[in-house]
């Protein structure tokens, strides 16, 4: 037997800021929030010049809290909270948290090693550094800090963690284990993941912000990446109702799987994934009335994702990625586009490919979503995919 | 050698570190206060020691020495105790 999942909060810390707002406001109003890569984050013949960073803002947590939070702690701990609130959960004790993020913070991996490299020792290392490396660093952090008492685990998948972490948490729900959950993802912007995207010759070179991602563009380049931290509240339906929630969406179908490339995205793969989690909702294609893709801007990336998209939905449903506005912001990009998607349906407005958008007709025949379309009221389809293979696809309702 | 450090120093000069290491308030340091009292735990003792090794140029080989301070007047103690011993350091 498997139990409905309503979505009855969301939080986001996003390159536009603290919010759900500030995102999606930023998103509807085609603003870039990509910025150059600061002097002393860039390092000598990695050719990335730009990124979706968070602007600085004055947090005001406690030093106990803060302590052991990197940035993307940090992000986490505001995105919980504001989802927290926006859900009304006061009692913590059974609230679970399913949240993960590429690595633990690549920051202090970076510090620890440069210590360790001119000295020789860790005599300087401070107390908290492993519990911002260790691979379950978000997850602790938020579960500690907010007092939740409910299982708490630290899925990791690159680029497709934010969803897969959702995808677990609906799961765990669904299928009675938890009643309560936050899940997504988070990311803090470290040298490594734009050096690794270099390396392996898909990360943009693109000095101006503005052209920088590109997503099914035809001018496309790379990925930018970014930063951030997507969560929201899972919770399950019935529960929900009785005690009031608002009830902004439901999970509905979730499907992940691995494919053999390491690094390429292949289109038969992601079609699959997709078709899938649609059966998994027990829908059908033409039960899905936008697609909310993955499209990091990569050349081939897209044309495969774009080809899958085309297998199934032809020309029906409409098409975009967020990625164009807010850079790819990795292991937090599935949950901060799950979240507006579920605005975006809240709202009846899509947020289409941004202005000036030249489609790239090796990316399949399919339609763009237009900038201010309405949703059509049927459900949503959002991939996820990650570096190592990985493929996930999640079928979410909204709430007009 | 230097001249031996006052205990007024040795005050200004832990206080400084501790403030600036743990975002203490400055009208929280009352000599009596305990690490408890500062919002301080075993963790943070960690790193109290290294802010000041580098503080007063010591090098703690027995850490466990420290789990004895219960205030701030014992931090005073303890760093006026090896100044005592080892002038050249602070």
């Amino acid at each position: 037997m498997r139990r409905r999942v309503a979505i009855t909060g969301m939080g986001a810390v996003s390159p536009f800021g603290y919010g759900l707002t500030a995102m999606m406001d930023g998103l509807y109003s085609g603003r870039c929030p990509l910025s150059p890569i600061p002097a002393n984050q860039k390092i000598e013949h990695v050719d990335c010049h730009v990124a979706g960073l968070v602007p600085p803002f004055d947090a005001k947590i406690p030093r106990e809290i803060k302590r052991s939070m990197s940035p993307m702690s940090i992000f986490s701990w505001l995105a919980a909270k504001e989802a927290l609130e926006s859900a009304s959960v006061h009692e913590r004790k059974n609230v679970g948290a399913c949240v993960g993020s590429t690595l633990g913070s690549g920051r202090e991996i970076e510090a620890i090693f440069r210590e360790l490299h001119s000295s020789g020792n860790l005599d300087q290392s401070r107390s908290m550094t492993f519990f911002k490396i260790m691979g379950h660093t978000v997850a602790s952090n938020i579960a500690i800090s907010l007092g939740l008492g409910g299982r708490t685990i630290s899925p990791t998948s690159a680029c497709a963690t934010g969803l897969q972490a959702i995808g677990m948490a609906y799961e765990m729900i669904a299928f009675g284990r938890s009643e309560i959950m936050l899940a997504g993802g988070a990311e803090e912007f470290s040298f490594l993941a734009s050096a690794t995207f270099d390396k392996i010759g898909v990360a943009s070179r693109e000095t101006d912000p503005h052209k920088a991602s590109q997503p099914f563009d035809e001018r496309r380049i790379g990925v930018v990446c970014g930063e951030g931290a997507g969560i929201m509240c899972l919770e399950e339906m019935e529960s929900a109702k009785s005690r009031g929630a608002r009830i902004l969406g439901e999970i509905k179908g979730f499907a992940t799987l691995a494919a053999g490339n390491l690094a390429m995205l292949e289109a038969e793969p992601a079609e699959e994934c997709m078709r899938m989690a649609i059966a998994d909702a027990g829908m059908k294609p033409e039960d899905i009335s936008y697609v909310n893709a993955h499209a990091t801007g990569t050349r081939m990336g897209d044309i495969a994702e774009g080809k899958s998209i085309e297998s199934i939905f032809g020309t029906k449903a409409p098409v975009s990625s967020l990625k164009s506005g807010l850079g790819h912001t990795l292991a937090a990009s599935g949950s901060l586009e799950l979240a507006a998607c579920i605005e975006m349906a809240r709202r009846n407005s899509l947020v289409g490919q941004p202005y000036g958008f030249m489609p790239d007709r090796e990316c399949g025949h399919i339609r763009y979503a237009q900038s201010g379309e309405p949703l059509g009221g049927k459900a949503i389809l959002k991939n996820s995919f990650a570096l190592g293979g990985i493929y996930s696809s999640l079928v979410v309702t909204g709430s007009p | 050698m230097k001249n031996a450090i006052t205990r007024d120093e040795i005050i200004a000069r832990v206080n400084r570190a501790l403030i600036e290491e743990f975002e203490l308030e400055p009208d929280s340091m009352s000599h009596e206060e305990t690490m408890q009292g500062l919002g301080l735990d075993s963790l943070d003792y960690i790193d109290m020691i290294i802010v000041l090794e580098n503080e007063f140029g010591f090098r703690l080989e027995d850490k466990s020495v420290i789990s004895d301070i219960r205030s701030l007047n014992d931090v005073y103690d303890f760093i006026e105790n090896i100044a005592s011993r080892n002038e050249n350091t602070v």
